[in-house]
């Protein structure tokens, strides 16, 4: 210890706290806690970004992710922010209608056989 | 506190000539009566006047001589009087003149040197050497160096002490900072793993809590003069410095910051304009009403850049804000006797560091504006900043893009192995074991070698239902009450599938219902689902 | 709000599916998950707990090593419509409660069991025989580690008998993509058999916690 002591770049953690980024609120806009894979994308007519003033740099970093089809555990590992935080930026985007979720292929609380088998097919031919 | 004037009765001062004038009318003028008189008395005393005509010119000629000469004598002997007066006032004029040249010019140096902590050699006792030849003023010469030397001792006495509590500041300062830091990291990593809304709230708290403690102390480090305990090398994006001063004061939640500005802060000086940002931003806030906005605007300007930070409070009369708005111009010495402009003083002192203006005016709104004008030397535009914008939190994954079909060069099946992480060899046995936690579990003995599994007894107490009473082993105690309540565990649950039904079409009309949410094979509640 | 089918781009949607990772520590989860992830997971929980046994020294470890996804984090592209993600479960036992939210809605599990210290994965496998969630166990080849035929270890862990244990080297990607692959086809092969026996301990499927 002593005067040593300097924190230097991001040694320091994060120049803006995680809670600055979504003023406090840890509960997404529309109550939905998205699961990890759940799969989102930019809507296409989200429209111009011209009213920036309103999405902060971090809604607008997340917009270009959703680009292509991705997941909230990808996105969230690009944004290097807490998983929490990432879902309520997410929810505004989705309240907004900026990002949609894309629903799962076949519905059912199962993932169909047919499914099952396409995954294997994709895990043989790595 | 302080130097007072000791009471008592006061001399009334007689007025002052200067030595001349004494030396006029204490030894001229009588002199000239003196000898005006004794010619007086001379003449009319002894009845020479009756005899001057009988006189012959011989006895008035010796007469004239003698007295002539008298006055000669007495003439020069009044010169040479006058000429030692004069050496005498002159020596004492320059003892005058050095103890002015040390009172106003000398002393004040030093001791002004001495505040900024630097040395100074204490002069000799007796350096001073007067032209003059007297003792007595020699010796008065001498009390004078003395005078000087005991006041510098005196002074160097004082920065000493003031320098010492300085040290004592920085390192009390230092050190609470670095536990706040290590705190922040504890914090980061448990807002990383937070998985329900209501747990990462009680994390943002925490959170903010220790970023007003580590911004205090970072401030106590300004003050003494260090520089702060945080510093970045790269630009940062302005409107990051905003967010981070914002996040440093306690009504965070009432500040908008409105901006599309992409210049970024020069790295030398983020640290400081965070500080002097939170310290205005703060000030927005305390002076509004906590149900109005403050809002901070930002952008680039033909003088540089400028960011306007707005409140909506009653405003600072216009005299007040003339003096503040002087004393942010140029920062008076910081004299401990106006701790209540602290925050006034910070951003005083550092705003001059880099040339920053700062100035208050009224706001439309009836409040305040604050607008800082950062120059150019300290900005660095858009075009230059953008290229790779460090974000506001730390880089994620490497390697993570958009997803492309098959990265087959980094899927090696053969040969060349992705880097691996360092823990190859598995560290020495922590205590916590893994995950679900387990319970004392009762020993089912071995299988060659190998610990044997009584089924369900090492599961986590969290993850018992209450009524699965069945099966469980009778050394496994009663359970310890959950952190999770069982409403949050159910709001979680609910939170999660409504979550996940998002990401499903809609239920097949004859979906079960959601028994069981775990997708599980082998449910008991019949045969599986049929594809669709 | 969500209702609006969005097909995503001209091959349709992207269907996530996620397999997890479980096993005690030092089992070998983030050697299996990066070796054949395309993305590098990023481990805080090695990386901060052999520093030291709590986070009681973060100075200089927070930057370097943070995961944001909190956990070993991979992902498997297969095609444009099917990609594949693995997340490895927390070690530290107070992060209990991201289990059931990593668990939820995955396809399966993958239990890294390390014969050197068996008992760490019993939780493990309570765990999903109580939450009925498929998982094979693959046994970690270390090198020091006793050579155990799966049978023992079967055994030894009273699974079920139609849970397959198999030998395998977290190292190779080829080894993992074997342990995955058998995860799928046990996945598979245990619907067409039409269920399975409730275990003893199996609680009621309604109640969930």
């Amino acid at each position: 210890m002593g005067s040593g002591d300097k924190w230097v770049d991001r040694n320091s953690g994060p120049v803006v706290r995680p809670y600055a980024l979504t003023g406090g609120r840890t509960e997404p806009a529309d109550g939905e806690v998205l699961d990890l894979i759940t799969v989102i994308v930019a809507a296409r007519t989200a429209g111009e970004i011209d009213d920036a003033i309103r999405l902060s740099p971090e809604h607008r970093k997340i917009l270009g992710l959703c680009r292509r089809q991705v997941t909230l555990a990808d996105v969230a590992s690009d944004m290097a922010l807490p998983v929490g935080v990432v879902r309520v930026l997410l929810a505004d985007l989705i309240q907004e209608g900026r990002i949609t979720v894309v629903p799962r292929r076949a519905g059912g609380q199962q993932p169909s056989t047919d499914l099952l088998k396409e995954v294997l097919h994709g895990l043989h031919a790595l | 506190m302080g130097l007072s004037s000791p009471a008592g009765p006061e001399r009334p001062y007689a007025a002052r000539h200067s030595i001349r004038f004494r030396f006029g009318t204490m030894v001229i003028v009588p002199t000239a009566c003196l000898v005006v008189l004794w010619g007086v008395l001379v003449t009319f005393g002894t009845g020479l006047d009756d005899h001057m005509s009988s006189l012959t010119h011989q006895q008035l000629a010796e007469m004239s001589v003698l007295v002539g000469g008298g006055l000669v004598v007495v003439i020069a002997g009044v010169i040479l009087m006058g000429s030692f007066a004069r050496r005498l006032s002159r020596d004492i004029g320059d003892l005058g003149a050095m103890a002015q040249h040390l009172a106003d010019e000398q002393l004040p140096q030093a001791v002004e040197r001495l505040r900024r902590g630097e040395e100074v050699a204490l002069p000799d006792a007796r350096p001073l050497q007067p032209r003059t030849r007297s003792k007595e003023l020699g010796q008065a010469a001498a009390a004078i160096a003395n005078l000087q030397h005991t006041t510098l001792a005196a002074a160097a006495g004082e920065a000493r002490v003031r320098n010492g509590l300085r040290q004592v500041f920085i390192s009390l300062a230092r050190r609470n900072q670095s536990l706040l830091e290590r705190q922040l990291r504890l914090i980061d990593a448990l807002e990383q793993k937070a998985s329900d809304p209501a747990a990462l709230a009680d994390l943002f708290s925490l959170d903010h809590l220790t970023t007003r403690m580590r911004r205090h102390a970072e401030s106590l480090t300004i003050l003494s003069g260090a520089a702060p305990g945080r510093s970045w090398s790269e630009p940062i994006p302005v409107i990051d410095v905003i967010r981070g001063a914002m996040a440093e004061v306690e009504d965070y939640k009432r500040v908008t910051v409105l901006t599309r500005a992409e210049d970024a802060v020069a790295g030398p000086a983020v640290a400081d304009m965070i500080h002097l940002l939170a310290e205005l931003i703060e000030n927005a806030a305390l002076f509004s009403p906590s149900d109005t906005r403050v809002e901070v605007r930002a952008e680039r300007v033909a003088n540089g850049f400028a960011i306007e930070i707005d409140d909506r409070g009653l405003g600072i009369g216009p005299e007040q804000l003339n003096d503040i708005n002087q004393q942010l111009a140029d920062p008076p010495d910081f004299d401990l006797a106006n701790a209540d402009r602290l925050g006034l003083f910070v951003g005083g002192k550092l705003a001059a560091r880099h040339s920053v203006r700062i100035s208050l005016r009224p706001s439309p709104y009836g409040g305040t504006s604050a607008v800082v004008l950062m120059p150019a030397s300290i900005v660095v535009p858009a075009a230059e900043a953008g290229a790779a914008p460090p974000p506001a939190a730390q880089p994620g994954n490497a390697e993570t893009g958009p997803l492309d079909l098959r990265s087959a060069d980094r899927l090696a099946l053969t040969g060349h192995r992705p880097p691996q992480p360092p823990v190859t060899a598995p560290p020495p046995r922590q205590a916590p074991p893994d995950g679900p936690v387990r319970n004392s579990q009762p020993s089912a003995g071995t299988y060659r070698g190998l610990p044997r599994r009584t089924r369900q007894a090492s599961l986590s107490p969290h993850f018992k239902d209450s009524p699965a009473a069945a099966g469980r082993p009778p050394g496994a105690g009663s359970l310890p009450s959950s952190e999770h309540t069982p409403e949050q565990a159910r709001d979680l649950a609910a939170a999660l599938q409504s979550g996940w039904r998002r990401g499903r079409q809609a239920e097949p009309a004859d979906a079960q219902p959601a028994a069981s949410i775990w997708p599980a094979v082998g449910q008991d509640s019949g045969p599986p689902q049929s594809e669709e | 709000m969500g209702s609006t089918l969005s097909d995503g781009g001209a091959d349709g949607p992207l269907t996530a599916f996620k397999i997890v990772i479980a096993g005690g520590f030092g089992a070998g989860k983030t050697t299996l998950v990066s070796a054949i992830s395309e993305v590098r997971p990023l481990n805080t929980e090695e990386a901060l707990s052999s520093a030291s046994v709590s986070f009681d020294d973060l100075s200089g470890v927070g930057s370097k090593t943070t995961t944001t996804v909190a956990m070993d984090f991979g992902r498997i592209t297969m095609g444009a419509r099917l990609v594949l993600y693995l997340f490895g479960t927390p070690g530290q036992e107070r992060f209990w409660f991201m289990w059931d939210e990593l668990c939820f809605g995955a396809l399966g599990a993958v239990i890294l069991a390390d014969t050197r210290r068996l008992d760490d994965c019993f939780p493990s496998v309570d765990y999903f025989e109580k939450r009925q969630l498929p998982f094979i166990v693959a046994i970690n080849c270390f090198d020091d580690a006793p050579h155990y035929d799966p049978a023992d270890v079967r055994i030894a862990l009273d699974l079920d008998p139609r849970v397959p244990a198999v030998l395998c080297d977290a190292r190779q990607a080829g080894s993992v993509k074997q342990v995955l692959i058998t995860l799928v086809e046990h996945i598979l092969s245990s619907r067409s058999s039409g269920g399975s026996e409730p275990w003893p301990t199996q609680a009621a499927t309604g109640s969930r916690l």
